[in-house]
């Protein structure tokens, strides 16, 4: 899905993924900060090509 | 966790912009603004992929798949639906793809590890009661390397050493570039030798 068009889930499959908030999961902190530390690098990269100067 | 980190975690937290205002402001460049957004669906889509594919190494690639999709594709999203239900749907998809791929990993394994059965039925024939020792350990050596790493290093592996394709058409199928498909067969190939015999592992 590339575009916001409506994927086929519902009402309650959103409230299930919103209550991910309250619910405990061992998440490794050090791949969450390797996966933001590359995301925003991504997001820059393509800030500089929307802005033509890559 | 160091003091910068934990401030930006407790300013990360106490944002109370929308996330429309947030997408405005990363598309302006503003990183603490990627970083409320982030830490806003991190553990959302963690939880959601974890709760679906029940181990940590899976659940993370999973996680890494989405938030890629989510941020390559984030200039189409034009705001017709809510940033929420499009991560959503972004992960849903991601999720529900990444187990395809594990069930058909299994399955061709399965068919693979028949064949071997049928070829080794016939050379069995002739071994003596060690040679089928060797192989028994041989088999549940390698079987034991293969279901240590993730399921996309296993395809890898299976792809290149089971059903002899070149890399560029590994790294084609599975979306990765030529290097990454090389540093996973080396690593899984040490794995499987250091599980077969040890003392070879050194030369690999």
């Amino acid at each position: 899905m590339t575009d916001d068009t409506m994927a086929d889930f519902t009402i309650e499959e959103l409230r299930e993924f919103l209550q991910g908030d309250l619910l405990d999961v061992p998440v490794d902190p050090a791949f969450k900060e390797r996966l933001r530390q590359r995301l925003w690098q991504l997001v820059q990269e393509q800030l500089r090509r929307n802005r033509g100067d890559a | 966790m160091p003091r910068a980190a934990a401030v930006a975690v407790r300013q990360s937290s106490r944002d109370t912009r929308s996330d429309v205002e947030l997408l405005a402001a990363i598309r302006a460049g503003e990183a603490p603004a990627f970083n409320v957004l982030y830490d806003r669906y991190f553990q959302r889509v963690y939880h959601f992929a974890y709760a679906r594919v029940h181990n940590r190494a899976d659940a993370e690639e999973a996680v890494q798949e989405t938030f890629t999709a989510v941020y390559r594709s984030i200039d189409a999203f034009r705001g017709q639906s809510s940033l929420l239900s499009w991560i959503y749907g972004i992960a849903k998809n991601t999720v529900n793809n990444h187990i395809r791929r594990a069930r058909v990993l299994e399955q061709r394994v399965e068919r693979a590890e028949d064949d071997l059965v049928r070829d080794a039925e016939s050379a069995l024939e002739s071994f003596t009661p060690e040679d089928r020792l060797d192989l028994r350990r041989c088999t549940e050596a390698i079987d034991a390397a293969l279901s240590s790493v993730t399921p996309w290093q296993a395809e890898v592996f299976v792809l290149r050493h089971f059903e002899d394709l070149p890399i560029q058409e590994i790294a084609d199928r599975m979306h990765r570039s030529n290097d990454a498909i090389r540093s996973s067969l080396y690593r899984v190939k040490r794995l499987v030798v250091q599980a077969v015999d040890p003392e070879l592992a050194g030369a690999v």
